[in-house]
């Protein structure tokens, strides 16, 4: 069994195509921006919207007899038979548009045993599979991994190990050692760096990983994610707080910054959000 | 906005015909009906189909003839821009009852000018009083059919106030044979015919009408131009100068005589519009596939050099703004179930030809160009997908359409529209060239012969006589059948059976109400447009008689499609399935419209809903219009077999107030689902679910067609990718079966709207920086963000239905 907290139908921009994302739940990492706190914990978990709360005088803490409404199960287990069950439901999609399963989080390589039966799954159907990673995890487990996916996508979210200890709480050698093994192979790739001004947007970090990247796979495609605020509600919910109140997200400006410095390295560089702002 | 894709003078004519255009208030036009009302007075004791032919010619010689400023098509049904035309004959009484109130009332308003009220009260009522056709219908109209109609199960008057419409006329026959070839046609036709003969002399009677009828296109197309050469000898700038005298060399030309070039094809072909709307008000005189017609003509003057493809684009643009011109008169009831004037003047680019070829050309493209460079509500741009055929070039220019977000086009899938044809008894050969018309319904130029929606049938209502015994919530009355007290519906098949002859009922009251408007209707020949339909000429018949190559029944329109999928599904699942509800307790609550029973209404709530892809509900969809369909094609009328159809036009908000709480949760008095589509707010999984569900229909038996309406956030179309994937979307659609759809693009209003009734969107998606999520579901200083960061779109609002 696996634990995932949500799935969503046709997203277009986790992997070729149009796709099925599957969000699994727990993530080694604790990254101050993360938009999607719920994903974090491993476990079964309970958010609570304070507004439709009526404040009963003893809560009865079960979301289905919530009289406000106000409580909301986040996660359930799955078997692998039951996800595919659930996915191919929308294999009509993908035949026409050369889609596919998208495995998020989370982090899905947090739960390899599931992950691998899910995919084997996949592929003797012929379904294209797709992974969201950070690549906190052993090289076997990537390794095993590749056998089944036709396209991964990676963030690196800072090149300097203490930076990225300070924004993640995991340090990045592993990270690192797993990308340069992924860079090397000829697995499709999409790399993704959320753009958190004042975090990670220095121009040292980023000529590093334009360095990195050109290193390693020349062309390689680098999309750069303008950071938003759009889980902060999730945090009250969850009862916890959110790290970066007074971040703005990344103006026009500094978006375009950002791309011109990466574009000086022999890499494919687009953007995605911040157009508007 | 500014036009783009043509030069900018091309672009600057269009903004000062538009602009006349959107600044005209519609005002009621009785000119047509005075001169109809004279020609009547004057031709006392000649056959019906005589007056008819001579009052058209009349009109033609004597209305008002005007061109515009600026423009290049010419023509006009009344005297007026934006003017409501009145069929006297059909239903003066309409604006009898409204004359105080046609400015005031709550949809589309009309002004009325004391002169023409004067007209109205002095000469036409006086003589229409106890004539026209709605009268007829309201005297024959059956205590069944009323008690339907009263009790707001029913909608069934609007074949009664207006005229035919929901036809396609052969503009291709007509264009390419001008006036005088059909004349010639009705000549051989005449000469074979021995007055001895019984039968020849009423076929005399009727040839000479369309003679007569023939003769007055060509009056009124010489007095257009003469107008236009006295305004040439007027115009001091030469370049309009040279403008108009093309106008007065066209307008001598056609429609006399075949088109020679595309600019004329044109005017042919809106004389011809302009002409059978003047014979009878009416919606949905569809122009059909613009893109085949004329193409031949486009052809011809690009290889020759007479045309460039800006020159061409700009006649159509010229042509787009003709169509929004016309405004719909109907009466206050009609206009609340279609309100915005709606002329549904479907136009179809794409499909296949009568060879089974992708039919897609040039012209394709610049029909729907044209649609994007004017934005304005008419014509009603419909697109045949042909998925095996047309190009992905196609698809993709369509995908942009739909990105500017006027609701345009209508997008149909081509495979299923063929099947609806066939399934109306058109041999493949002949449906091959099928053309949307009105909303979504199937026709066939020149050839077929129907009301294609005559009466809506409201579903809700048909759910709550099967829980209330055949009365009406609302008022009491007994409306439909005694299917029995629910209380003692032991078993799920016992209420299956109640439902599905509380359906038989009320779809046999309609039929008989149908038969008896077809009876009616033989009383209203139309000439004019009888003159493009070849099989009209060769049999002597007119349209309204028979006369066309196809007859079918008319359409039987269902609904509230997901109030009854979803009614159904909850009690199935609460009251025979987990039995969490007792049929008491659930018919208490609707009784209380769920007031202190919030428990009931969070049950039927979270029932299976259709549109989340869960075939709990949508099983039923497959049974219940298996069935549906099954019923009412069981039955014939003299023209054919009765014929199935689901569009709401607007009707399913008028309809949601007849109808009080039910099953599904949606509280009394609140609009029903339109179309297919799922009910407000209960479709959770997104797009692809809701079209897993949607294909449940059997979309190929409701032969008049479905209608499915969605809505989707710009910024799923922002990128490339985006509209890649929409592409790929549709493409799904086609796989699944499901025949139409049509895009709402989201913009600010609509996301503040959303943000104040969350329960009303809670489907909607929107695009997030790296993520798409639902907008409700986002806290509200990000949806501030969003709706702030949504472009406002300043397109002119688009009708579609």
């Amino acid at each position: 069994m696996g634990i995932i907290f949500r799935i969503a139908h046709y997203t277009i921009h986790d992997g070729p195509g149009i796709r099925t994302t599957v969000f699994l739940k727990g993530c080694p990492a604790r990254c101050l921006w993360c938009c999607s706190p719920e994903s974090q914990l491993a476990g079964l978990e309970m958010a609570k919207k304070e507004d439709r709360c009526l404040s009963c005088v003893s809560c009865c803490e079960d979301p289905d007899k919530c009289p406000g409404e106000a409580l909301e199960k986040i996660g359930r287990f799955v078997s692998p038979e039951e996800l595919l069950k659930e996915v191919q439901r929308d294999a009509p999609f993908w035949r026409r548009s050369g889609g596919g399963v998208t495995l998020s989080g989370g982090e899905p390589l947090m739960q390899p045993e599931f992950l691998f039966a899910f995919l084997a799954l996949c592929k003797s159907r012929h379904i294209h599979t797709a992974i969201e990673t950070c690549l906190f995890c052993r090289r076997e487990t990537l390794e095993k991994a590749m056998e089944f996916l036709d396209f991964i996508q990676f963030d690196l979210k800072a090149m300097d190990s203490g930076l990225h200890r300070e924004l993640t709480g995991l340090g990045n050698e592993a990270i690192l050692e797993n990308a340069r093994f992924l860079l090397a192979s000829d697995k499709p790739l999409l790399v993704r760096i959320p753009l958190v001004p004042g975090c990670n947007d220095g121009e040292e970090n980023l000529r590093a990983l334009g360095s990195f990247l050109g290193a390693h796979r020349p062309g390689v495609e680098l999309e750069i994610l303008a950071y938003h605020r759009m889980g902060t509600g999730r945090y009250e919910e969850l009862g916890r707080k959110y790290a970066l109140p007074d971040t703005k997200p990344p103006t026009r400006e500094e978006m375009e910054r950002a791309e011109r410095i990466l574009k000086e390295y022999p890499i494919k560089v687009t953007r995605q959000g911040g157009q508007r702002l | 906005m500014a036009s783009a894709g043509i030069n900018p003078k091309a672009a600057d004519r269009i903004e000062k015909l538009k602009e006349k255009l959107l600044t005209t208030y519609p005002e009621i036009d009785l000119e047509d009906a005075k001169i109809l009302t004279e020609s009547f007075l004057e031709t006392q004791g000649e056959p019906l189909v005589t007056r008819k032919a001579k009052a058209f010619r009349k009109q033609c010689s004597e209305k008002t003839v005007r061109i515009w400023d600026h423009e290049l098509i010419v023509g006009n049904s009344g005297s007026k821009i934006r003017g409501g035309i009145l069929s006297a004959d059909v239903c003066w009484s309409v604006l009898n009852r409204e004359l105080d109130t046609i400015n005031t009332r709550a949809y589309d308003k009309f002004h009325l000018l004391p002169e023409d009220r004067q007209t109205f009260v002095d000469l036409i009522r006086p003589y229409w009083k106890g004539r026209s056709s709605y009268e007829e219908w309201l005297a024959r109209i059956p205590s069944d059919v009323a008690a339907l109609r009263d009790n707001g199960a029913l909608y069934i008057d609007k074949k009664a106030v207006r005229g035919w419409g929901e036809v396609t006329a052969g503009y291709e026959w007509f264009i390419n044979n001008g006036v005088e070839g059909i004349v010639a046609k009705i000549t051989e036709e005449k000469s074979k015919l021995d007055a001895t003969r019984p039968g020849d002399y009423e076929k005399e009677i009727y040839l000479d009408a369309l003679l007569t009828v023939a003769e007055g296109m060509v009056i009124l197309a010489g007095r257009y131009a003469d107008e236009a050469d006295r305004l040439a000898g007027l115009e001091a700038d030469p370049a309009r100068k040279q403008e108009l005298l093309k106008i007065a060399e066209n307008c001598r030309h056609v429609p006399e005589k075949p088109a020679r070039t595309f600019q004329e094809a044109l005017q042919s072909f809106y004389f011809y519009q302009v002409c059978i709307f003047m014979e009878q008000n009416a919606a949905a005189y569809n122009p059909g596939r613009m893109d085949q017609y004329m193409y031949p003509y486009y052809k011809a003057d690009l290889e020759e050099g007479r045309i460039t493809p800006d020159q061409a684009q700009e006649l159509l643009n010229c042509l787009w703004v003709k169509f929004s011109e016309q405004c719909l008169f109907q009466d206050a009831k009609s206009a609340e179930y279609a309100s915005g004037y709606p002329m549904f003047q479907n136009l179809c680019a794409g499909g296949v030809d009568l060879q089974g070829r992708d039919a897609v050309n040039d012209l394709s493209y610049m029909i729907l160009q044209a649609t994007m460079d004017t934005q304005l509500y008419q014509p009603s741009l419909s697109v045949r997908y042909n998925m095996a055929k047309n190009p992905n070039s196609f698809l993709r220019k369509i995908v942009e359409l739909i990105r500017m977000g006027t609701g345009f086009p209508a997008f149909h899938n081509d495979e299923v529209g063929i099947r609806m044809l066939m399934n109306k008894g058109i041999p493949l050969r002949e449906a091959l060239g099928w053309n949307p018309g009105g909303c979504v319904e199937t026709n066939l130029a020149g050839k077929l012969r129907a009301y294609s929606a005559l009466a809506d049938i409201n579903l809700g209502s048909v759910v709550e006589y099967v829980l209330l015994d055949g009365k009406c919530r609302k008022t009491g009355a007994q409306a439909g059948a005694r299917t029995g007290n629910p209380l003692d519906f032991k078993t799920w098949a016992d209420f299956e059976k109640a439902l599905k002859e509380q359906l038989h009922y009320v779809i046999k009251v309609v039929v008989k109400a149908s038969h008896i408007i077809d009876e009616i209707c033989m009383n209203r020949p139309v000439p004019a447009l009888s003159l493009s339909f070849e099989e009209c000429i060769t049999s002597a018949k007119d349209y309204a008689w028979g006369g066309a190559k196809y007859n079918t029944g008319n359409g039987i329109i269902c609904i509230g499609v997901a109030d009854l999928i979803n009614s159904v599904a909850a009690i199935r699942y609460l009251v025979y399935g987990t039995k969490q509800l007792t049929m008491a307790r659930l018919l208490e609550a609707l009784d209380a419209d769920f007031a202190g029973y919030e428990d009931v209404l969070k049950l039927c709530a979270d029932a299976p809903k259709y549109g989340n892809d869960d075939p709990r509900a949508d099983d039923l969809a497959a049974d219940l219009f298996t069935f549906i369909a099954d019923e009412i094609e069981s039955y014939r009328s003299k023209f054919g077999t009765m014929t199935p159809g689901i569009l709401p036009v607007s009707g399913n908000t008028p309809f949601g107030v007849e109808v009080g709480a039910l099953p599904s949760g949606r509280r009394a008095w609140k609009p029903l689902a339109d179309g297919v589509s799922p009910n407000g707010g209960t479709d959770f999984n997104g797009p692809s679910a809701v079209l897993k569900s949607v294909a449940y229909i059997p979309h190929d038996r409701f032969v008049q067609g479905t209608l499915l309406n969605m809505k989707i956030a710009p910024e799923m179309l922002e990128t490339d990718n985006g509209i890649t994937q929409l592409m790929a979307l549709l493409k799904s659609l086609c796989s699944l079966g499901v025949y139409h759809v049509q895009f709402n693009v989201v913009d600010q209003a609509k996301l503040i709207e959303a943000q104040k009734h969350p329960e009303e969107y809670k489907g909607l998606l929107v695009r997030v920086a790296g993520y798409t999520a639902y907008f409700v579901e986002l806290g509200k200083d990000v949806q501030d963000e969003i709706i702030a960061r949504t472009v406002q779109t300043e397109a002119t609002s688009a009708v579609s239905c």
